[in-house]
């Protein structure tokens, strides 16, 4: 995929350009808003990064831009003001998404490959979800691995299949507060790892061969990494 | 109201009160002046009409004997002879036909005179023609008009120096008086940031300055505890912040200082990447502590069940509880429109606290309740557990502040701003909060008000 990084502190930028290009993204970066404005309308991109405070022309007046010209170009908008307004200002005027700075890189990851699928066709909506010899049934709401029933609770079922459905990805602790428990605020991390110990010691521990792994630092990913 | 700036609109309350007590002064003193003059205008008059009537009478009495004895011929000798004793008047006599038969010399001040009085009278005179005599007496009285006017002129000057007499001693007396404010001026330009702890006090207080005073000193207490608490707080950042950042600086420093595997360097940065993680939350929980104290308030969305958003944090804290061997219980319930994740947010903190002092094998309660003594509602989170000392308990929901240092540190996320998030939600939502320990049975909680 094509993304457009406007964001003028370099290092940032610098980074975003790294870590987006190892995760199979081609990344151009503007440094300004005039530059970036003339980017977004005459490349070719599946996604705008913007940021809100740029020299030039600030984030709002190219998002604006962009919406008089490209109404579908999904914009994720970026900035280090934590303030309200500015976030509702923004999806006011036509951004997809909204990011305040600082953030996780997962976060970013996780919030970038969303818009992207939203581009793309919805997939048929899973009635089960597998990974090596786990199986979800998300109808009957049964997990299994191979013969035996793993006995979840609603939340640790809500949280396995999270993390089966974004399989790969790393999530982190925030993160997972927020889809499967509906904590929108940086929650003491510490309950999530709880929570997850205990989902590994029914998903994990009775078996040879680990699907839930802990990223350090990062939070965690469920993957098939003997595949 | 003008826009000018406050300084140029200021006015002297002396120059003020002594205009005003002045011009007072001045229509007090005039009003009665005035009043007086009238008075005895009026007392004036009458004396001299009383007085022409007097000598009206004087004059029939003489002329009617004059008459009667000597007829016309006797009456004009006596009016000839008596004319000098009527200077500044003047009689005219004619008989009952209205023949003149004799008028006294009109002098130019009498003609030209506005202060004249006449008095018509008749003498019974059967010596005469008609067998009377008509009398016309005009006396001018210009002398006591202008004793009068010079009177008027002494009032006017009076009251004029009286006002202005009453202007000095009043600018005098209010600049005297306002001295300890200008003395109070000069004691609160000495207060600054080093200094706070001076407080205004003057030798001879006024009654009126008191409050003043009072008041002005309770807020500079206030000032000092919430300049002391900042400065602490400072103190606490730098040194929350300084542990981690040399933590980071000395493991980057070793792992750079020779070759080391890929292996060593990813465990390296995973580790900063940890600290440096726990860095980050903590600047967020002082932004928004931040955010709090700047007054930015609560955005409250539909009203909500506040058990609901109590039953949502605890299956969020299920984990931790059994892991703790807890059990808990909500009671109660109140449907208010709250900030959703923030009143969350501050329930979680609650529990958590909770969950990490419980006893094992307890029961902790969240309990929704009407507060006792306002419109508010309370959320209160009760474990079992050893008491926190009372002495404690103000302090509980200061930044920072940590009742057991050895007690809380086994686990660095836990940096001691979490009930000090729950004070500044509470204040969010105009509510407060709540600590109270007893018995085995500590129960900290907050207010929300209901709108």
């Amino acid at each position: 995929m094509r993304l457009l990084v406007i964001e003028d502190e370099v290092k940032l930028a610098q980074y975003l350009h790294k870590g987006l290009g190892e995760n199979g993204h081609v990344v151009d970066v503007a440094h300004d808003g005039i530059e970036g404005r003339r980017l977004a309308l005459g490349g070719d991109y599946d996604l705008v990064l913007l940021d809100v405070m740029l020299p030039g022309v600030d984030g709002f007046g190219v998002l604006q831009a962009i919406r008089a010209e490209k109404r579908a170009l999904p914009v994720l908008m970026l900035t280090a003001r934590d303030r309200v307004e500015d976030r509702v200002r923004g999806l006011e005027n036509g951004a997809d998404d909204y990011l305040v700075k600082p953030f996780a890189f997962s976060e970013l990851l996780a919030r970038v490959g969303a818009l992207l699928r939203r581009g793309q066709q919805a997939p048929q909506p899973a009635t089960e979800l597998n990974l090596a010899d786990l199986r979800l049934d998300l109808l009957s709401r049964r997990a299994e691995r191979g013969a035996t029933r793993l006995d979840l609770t609603a939340k640790e079922f809500k949280l396995l299949a999270l993390l089966l459905r974004r399989r790969g990805q790393i999530l982190s602790r925030t993160t997972l507060a927020e889809q499967v428990w509906d904590m929108n605020f940086d929650s003491d991390t510490n309950i999530v790892e709880v929570a997850v110990r205990r989902l590994r010691a029914k998903l994990d521990d009775p078996f040879q061969h680990k699907l839930l792994h802990t990223v350090r630092g990062m939070g965690y990913v469920l993957e098939d990494r003997a595949a | 109201m003008t826009s000018c700036p406050s300084v140029l609109c200021s006015h002297s309350i002396a120059t003020r009160l002594s205009k005003k007590l002045a011009l007072l002064t001045m229509l007090l003193l005039g009003a009665l002046s005035a009043a007086s003059w009238f008075f005895v205008g009026m007392m004036v008059k009458e004396r001299n009409r009383v007085d022409l009537e007097l000598r009206s009478e004087l004059v029939a009495d003489l002329l009617a004997l004059e008459a009667r004895n000597g007829g016309e011929a006797a009456v004009l000798r006596r009016l000839a002879t008596d004319a000098p004793m009527r200077a500044g008047s003047c009689l005219e006599v004619r008989d009952g036909a209205g023949r003149l038969l004799y008028t006294d010399h009109r002098t130019p001040a009498l003609n030209t005179s506005n202060h004249l009085r006449e008095h018509d009278f008749s003498i019974p005179a059967p010596g005469v023609a008609g067998g009377e005599l008509r009398a016309r007496y005009t006396v001018d009285y210009t002398a006591d008009a202008l004793i009068g006017r010079r009177w008027a002129a002494g009032m006017a000057t009076t009251v004029l120096l009286a006002g202005a007499l009453v202007a000095l001693i009043t600018g005098w007396t209010v600049r005297h008086a306002l001295h300890p404010v200008r003395d109070l001026a000069q004691q609160t330009r000495a207060i600054s940031p080093q200094q706070l702890h001076q407080r205004l006090a003057l030798a001879d207080p006024a009654e009126e300055l008191l409050p003043w005073i009072t008041q002005f000193n309770a807020l500079m207490d206030r000032l000092q505890q919430a300049y002391g608490q900042l400065e602490a707080f400072n103190a606490d950042v730098a040194h929350e912040l300084r542990t981690p950042l040399a933590t980071l600086i000395g493991q980057t420093e070793v792992a750079l200082s020779r070759e080391r595997s890929p292996e060593a360097l990813r465990e390296t940065l995973q580790s900063n990447l940890e600290e440096m993680q726990r860095l980050s939350a903590l600047v967020n929980d002082m932004l928004f502590l931040s955010q709090a104290d700047r007054g930015v308030t609560a955005r409250r969305g539909a009203p909500v069940s506040l058990a609901g958003l109590a039953a949502q944090v605890s299956e969020f804290h299920e984990a931790t509880l059994e892991d703790a061997g807890l059990a808990l219980r909500i009671e109660g319930d109140a449907t208010l429109p709250v900030d959703e994740p923030l009143v969350k947010r501050a329930l979680s903190n609650l529990l958590g606290n909770a969950t990490r002092f419980a006893e094992p094998g307890s029961t902790v309660v969240i309990g929704i309740a009407p507060a006792a003594d306002t419109q508010q509602v309370q959320l209160v989170v009760e474990n079992r557990g050893a008491a926190i000392e009372s002495e404690h308990l103000p302090r509980l929901f200061d930044r920072f502040f940590r009742v057991d240092e050895a007690r809380c540190c086994e686990d660095a996320q836990h940096h001691g701003l979490g009930l000090a998030i729950v004070a500044a939600i509470a204040r969010m939502h105009a509510g407060r909060t709540l600590a109270e320990s007893a018995s085995g049975t500590t129960r900290v909680g907050f207010t929300v008000a209901g709108a």
